[in-house]
């Protein structure tokens, strides 16, 4: 049974070029020192803001809840 | 949250690299920032731990496309290329053919890069590749097959010494 994974053979040419971009492994990613910190940055202030946003949306469609109630009270009355 | 920026730190050279393959250096930072905070937002979907890097490619796979889909690409044909710095004539001829290199590469559809990319670059298997770019591994195959010959045709019809054996 054939291994479906296997790496078929490559040609000396193909060897080459994985070797010249194996190179390329080796260079550091540019400027991506600061962004860790970046990412947890962004991410700590859009958790925040999505927690903000819910708390405003329930606190809205609570409002929106209770008037409706008090409408309809005033409609059978 | 501390555990999330370790994982960023641990990821952050991989997720740039690949990123900086498909939109150019110039946007790689914002993609990976973009990346990782979708990965952010999604982590408690994300069941398989020996599967991170994976998961987080495709991600990032997605987003580059999607970023380089919403503008016109741009070669860069100067500007500082990323080095591996040795001696310094070393480091010198390592710019020089990282530069030429990822110029050759962006000649290539972005389609037979990305696999190209994964495999050679990052190392990836056939199925993380597969998994990553959403495509059946028959198709990995057959597009490594010819993004590396169009590769060495490109390379070829340089004057450039890539040292290619015939």
């Amino acid at each position: 049974m054939s291994d479906e994974t296997a790496e078929p053979p490559l040609t000396p040419a193909e060897l080459r070029v994985r070797a010249l971009l194996e190179g390329m492994r080796e260079a550091p990613a540019p400027g991506a020192s600061l962004l860790p910190a970046r990412v947890a940055l962004t991410a700590r202030w859009q958790r925040s803001t999505r927690r903000v946003l819910l708390g405003l949306a329930t606190t809205v469609e609570a409002m929106a809840g209770g008037m409706a109630s008090l409408a309809g009270r005033r409609r059978r009355r | 949250m501390h555990a999330f920026e370790e994982l960023v730190e641990r990821h952050r050279d991989v997720v740039v690299r690949v990123a900086a393959r498909t939109v150019g250096e110039d946007e790689a930072e914002d993609v990976a920032q973009d990346a990782f905070l979708r990965a952010f937002h999604r982590l408690d979907q994300f069941r398989d731990e020996a599967a991170f890097r994976t998961w987080l490619l495709q991600i990032t796979h997605n987003t580059a496309l999607s970023a380089a889909g919403s503008r016109v690409p741009v070669e860069p044909l100067d500007g500082e290329p990323a080095g591996a710095p040795r001696t310094p004539a070393d480091q010198l001829e390592s710019r020089e053919r990282a530069r030429r290199l990822d110029v050759k590469l962006k000649g290539l559809s972005p389609a037979h890069r990305i696999v190209l990319v994964l495999r050679d670059v990052e190392g990836l298997s056939y199925e993380e590749i597969a998994d990553v770019t959403e495509t059946p591994l028959g198709s990995v195959k057959a597009r490594l097959h010819r993004a590396r010959g169009e590769l060495i045709e490109l390379l070829r019809a340089n004057t450039y010494d890539w040292d290619l054996p015939a």
